[in-house]
């Protein structure tokens, strides 16, 4: 049943937050991926805007303030974007061309504004919110666990989501992965909240906790689009879950229908949530019907993306149902992935023993014996995590290759694994008390959990905190490892950051004024690592092969035609530097200056 | 009814598979990391290779895949391909495979000899050796200049001989219409091969070689580019191949499928040959055909 979080809770929970924004902090070593880079530029043309806000709060409201400012990546709300830039213009310590004139590239229009307190390094500075938001993802899951679920499905549930090298290579990003599943989470936390238990009054607190998913709804759909799905997908739960509250019968002359209570949360999603998504989108403020229009018509009409997939490069429709499913079956690690079979397993065998219980007595004696759950609480907690898969795994949907898409379903499949890890401690209590002796003591018991949690936290933490710069390309020790990408034909990197494992060999081998094909990493990306000081300011970046000295392939299987073109051009047989993290080559530098292959003794 | 006992011992069962899989779960990762090679065992296999690289060897990753420490073998012929292709490597006198976990005891191909096995940290330097009684008598691939390209037919026969850039062209040079040697993705790997596009409307397209030594088997690869079998536009390419005017081989590639085929021809009892191949398609959007020919003594 519900149980109301305690201070403790509270300060349990802030600690894992706390340590996983300490964990983020320590493995900002990530190259910046192609859509992150997008947003650093979309994030600095954006901020340009408060300055317009505090000195002119009129003009910054005027058609001609929005167009100028927030032109650029419209197809994605504003508000990460907005967020990553006010975060650069108060944290970020930007170079002063004055100082510095080759930096004025470096800057959109040519003029970084004056740094602020200048704590952080520029890239740092944009993601900071992402990464404060990803941590308090963590707080949320905990507390979540403990209200619906219990303490122990709360522990693992947010250990089971800080530890997945996938997750957490995408937290780091000024992206909005990672942020709309944590506005997806809070979102469907605060609609759980806003109803009261069945049999229960409504009371005030669930108007606020209606008022509240409304607001993070709002802030959700200006995250990222997929938070559409989620008013669908409340309506299905509420109708599954209190479907027998729904008749129809015939009284007197009429019909009479009867309907549960309609959840507070509902009118908010209609009446809060569309002023929220306005008012902190500009680009809706003159002309919201056009500009949703292209909006919707972007994503709707998205191009497809190429996935490598057991071998086979899938171009276009139909693309692999099982996808999103396989793909995290693989990528998140074994013991999190062992957990959540045990956990839906148990909740399935619950469902089907409180379904037979109602008609028969023996299994109404096994109901009693198994945890007390609000009714419901599963359910909407299996739809959270099987709606973003599914979106996805659906055959004309773009698949993308990676596993971001379908993540904000990830938090609510760790709360499944966290029941999972109650299977096991309930299994080994048994252990204990069948050998009897020291082993029914608390203490042991408790220290056979911690040691439990060790053995299933552990790994996952070591699959996580290693090779952190390359985490879209981890595979887990079930699937072969990261060896799985080259024994089962499976996607790479994802996308374009790999270039920042191959910036210390251009910055110490390449001559001076060296040309550089950047492939897969964008111009945006380039800037950053120059702004951060990370690449020779020397280096010219190109996006052609045959006008430059080195070529940083990044490993796709769409891309290989363009590396053999490069090898042919360049006449070698083989890279001057491999990016392979675990020995699977991510990217290959090729450098003209290399020693050609002769066939002859060296 | 199931008694609480019962239940009890079901889910003792259940923990106890959990830990079991947990406790596999360390145990494959701690291999997997352990298998990966290091810079020191990178070092020390390229040393092996070089002290004994001769003329016209080749090397090759197990699992081919696996080219991380690619950079050390500067200078030598490689292969880094993603699958191994033991056909092409087969022209090569000796071959040294490379190999690191999870491939580094590779078996041979068929009628392949292993001249020598040298352990280099936590990599294996294997040195094998092509079947002997079968060497290459004349590689299509290596005679493309001596090529006779042409396309349509009787009357309307056209030479195409325009020579540039290593390729032959039908008129002007023709960023794609052309003949030559190309490096592309088919089935799964990067091939070197014979770039033939297609011609449109049926216009065939013919690559001849009027004086090929003789051998005992001419062996053909023929296939549409990964980019090819990906587009939906086009129609099926009819392939066919001559020897001294006989046609010994005919097949006609889908507008999707997906193949590196190979077709084995007996010419034994054959002088100088005469091979000519001929490439025919309705509509040849995307129709990128490659081959190879080889005749082997």
């Amino acid at each position: 049943m519900r149980v109301a979080p305690t201070r403790r809770d509270a300060a349990v929970g802030a600690a894992l937050a706390v340590l996983h924004l300490a964990l983020l902090a320590a493995t900002l070593d990530v190259g910046f991926s192609r859509d992150e880079s997008f947003y650093f530029n979309a994030a600095e043309q954006y901020a340009g805007w408060y300055d317009i806000l505090l000195t002119d709060p009129g003009k910054a409201m005027s058609k001609e303030s929005v167009d100028h400012f927030f032109a650029y990546n419209g197809e994605h709300p504003a508000l990460p974007k907005m967020l990553y830039g006010a975060s650069w213009r108060l944290f970020g310590q930007m170079h002063d061309p004055a100082t510095e004139p080759w930096s004025r590239a470096w800057y959109f229009e040519g003029q970084p504004p004056e740094p602020i307190l200048g704590w952080f390094s520029e890239s740092t500075a944009m993601r900071l919110p992402a990464l404060l938001l990803a941590s308090f993802l963590v707080f949320a899951i905990y507390l979540f666990g403990v209200e619906f679920l219990g303490r122990r499905v709360a522990l693992f549930a947010a250990l089971g989501w800080m530890f997945q090298p996938h997750a957490f290579w995408h937290s780091h990003f000024a992206c909005f992965d990672v942020p709309v599943t944590a506005m997806w989470f809070i979102t469907a936390w605060a609609f759980l909240k806003s109803l009261p238990p069945p049999g229960k009054p409504r009371a005030p607190t669930h108007w606020r906790w209606a008022l509240l998913t409304g607001v993070a709804l709002g802030l959700a759909l200006n995250t990222k689009h997929n938070a559409f799905f989620f008013p669908p997908l409340a309506f299905l739960w509420w109708v599954g879950a209190r479907r027998r509250e729904f008749g129809v019968s015939l009284e007197g002359a009429g019909l009479r229908v009867r309907i549960p209570p309609i959840p507070l949360a509902f009118f908010a999603m209609l009446i809060v949530t569309p002023v929220v998504y306005w008012a902190l989108w500009p680009k809706l403020w003159h002309d919201p019907i056009e500009h949703l229009k292209f909006y919707f018509g972007f994503h709707a009409k998205h191009e497809y993306y190429w996935v490598y997939y057991f071998g086979t490069l899938f171009t276009k429709p139909p693309f692999p149902l099982p996808f999103p499913f396989l793909m995290s079956a693989m990528t998140i690690p074994g013991t999190t992935v062992l957990l959540f079979a045990a956990g839906t397993l148990r909740l399935f065998k619950e469902h089907l023993v409180r379904t037979g219980a109602r008609f028969s007595a023996g299994l109404a004696r096994v109901a009693e014996r198994m945890p007390v759950r609000e009714p419901g609480v599963i359910l909407f907690v299996f739809l959270n995590f099987l709606v973003p898969f599914a979106v996805i795994a659906y055959p004309t949907v773009p698949h993308f290759g990676g596993t971001k898409h379908w993540l904000h379903g990830v938090p609510f499949a760790c709360l499944m694994a966290g029941v999972g890890f109650e299977v096991l401690l309930d299994g080994l209590k048994d252990v204990a008390d069948r050998v009897g002796g020291a082993l029914r003591s608390r203490r042991v018991q408790a220290a056979g959990a911690a040691m439990a949690l060790l053995l299933f936290a552990g790994p996952a933490a070591y699959d996580t905190l290693t090779d952190t710069a390359d985490g879209s390309s981890y595979y887990n020790a079930y699937s072969g490892g990261r060896a799985a990408m080259g024994e089962l034909g499976m996607q790479r990197e994802f996308w374009g950051n790999s270039s920042y494992s191959a910036l210390p060999w251009i910055n110490e081998v390449l001559p001076p004024n060296s040309r550089v094909d950047f492939h897969d990493t964008t111009w945006d990306a380039v800037r950053m690592y120059w702004r951060d000081g990370l690449l020779r300011r020397d280096v010219i970046p190109v996006w052609d092969y045959k006008n430059a000295d080195a070529f940083l392939f990044h490993w796709h299987k769409e891309f290989t035609d363009i590396e053999a073109d490069c090898r042919d051009y360049y006449r070698l047989e083989v890279p001057a530097f491999v990016a392979a993290p675990e020995g699977v080559p991510l990217l290959d530098a090729w450098w003209k200056n290399a020693a050609k292959p002769s066939g002859k003794k060296p | 009814m199931t008694t609480p006992r019962a239940l009890s011992t079901r889910r003792i069962a259940v923990s106890l598979f959990l830990v079991a899989g947990a406790l596999a779960y360390v145990a494959m990762g701690w291999v997997q990391r352990a298998g990966v090679a290091d810079d020191g065992s990178w070092e020390q296999a390229a040393r092996v290779v070089r002290q004994d690289w001769k003329e016209g060897d080749l090397v090759v990753f197990s699992p081919a895949w696996a080219h991380a420490g690619a950079p050390r073998f500067q200078g030598l012929r490689v292969d880094i391909a993603e699958l191994p292709d033991w056909y092409e490597a087969a022209k090569h006198p000796r071959v040294w495979v490379v190999a690191t976990a999870p491939q580094r005891e590779p078996t041979p191909p068929e009628g392949w000899q292993v001249i020598s096995r040298t352990e280099a940290g936590a990599v294996t330097v294997h040195l094998w050796g092509p079947p002997a009684d079968r060497p290459l008598a004349w590689d299509g691939l290596a005679s493309m200049k001596d090529a006779k390209v042409s396309h349509g037919d009787g009357t309307a026969r056209q030479e195409c001989s325009t020579w540039q850039d290593d390729r032959w062209h039908c008129g002007p040079p023709h960023p794609w219409q052309n003949v030559g040697l190309i490096t592309r993705d088919i089935e799964g790997r990067e091939r070197t091969a014979i770039w033939a596009h297609a011609r449109d409307n049926n216009d065939p397209l013919e690559i001849r070689w009027p004086n090929v030594p003789a051998g005992r088997t001419l062996t053909i690869h023929v296939g549409l580019t990964q980019r090819a079998i990906e587009e939906v536009n086009g129609t099926p390419v009819a392939f066919e191949v001559r020897v001294g005017g006989s046609l010994v081989v005919q097949r006609t590639i889908g507008t999707n499928e997906a193949g590196w085929f190979r077709h084995d021809v007996d010419v034994s009892d054959r002088g100088p040959l005469d091979v000519a191949v001929r490439i025919v398609t309705k509509s040849n959007p995307f129709r990128q055909l490659c081959f190879t020919a080889d005749v082997w003594r």
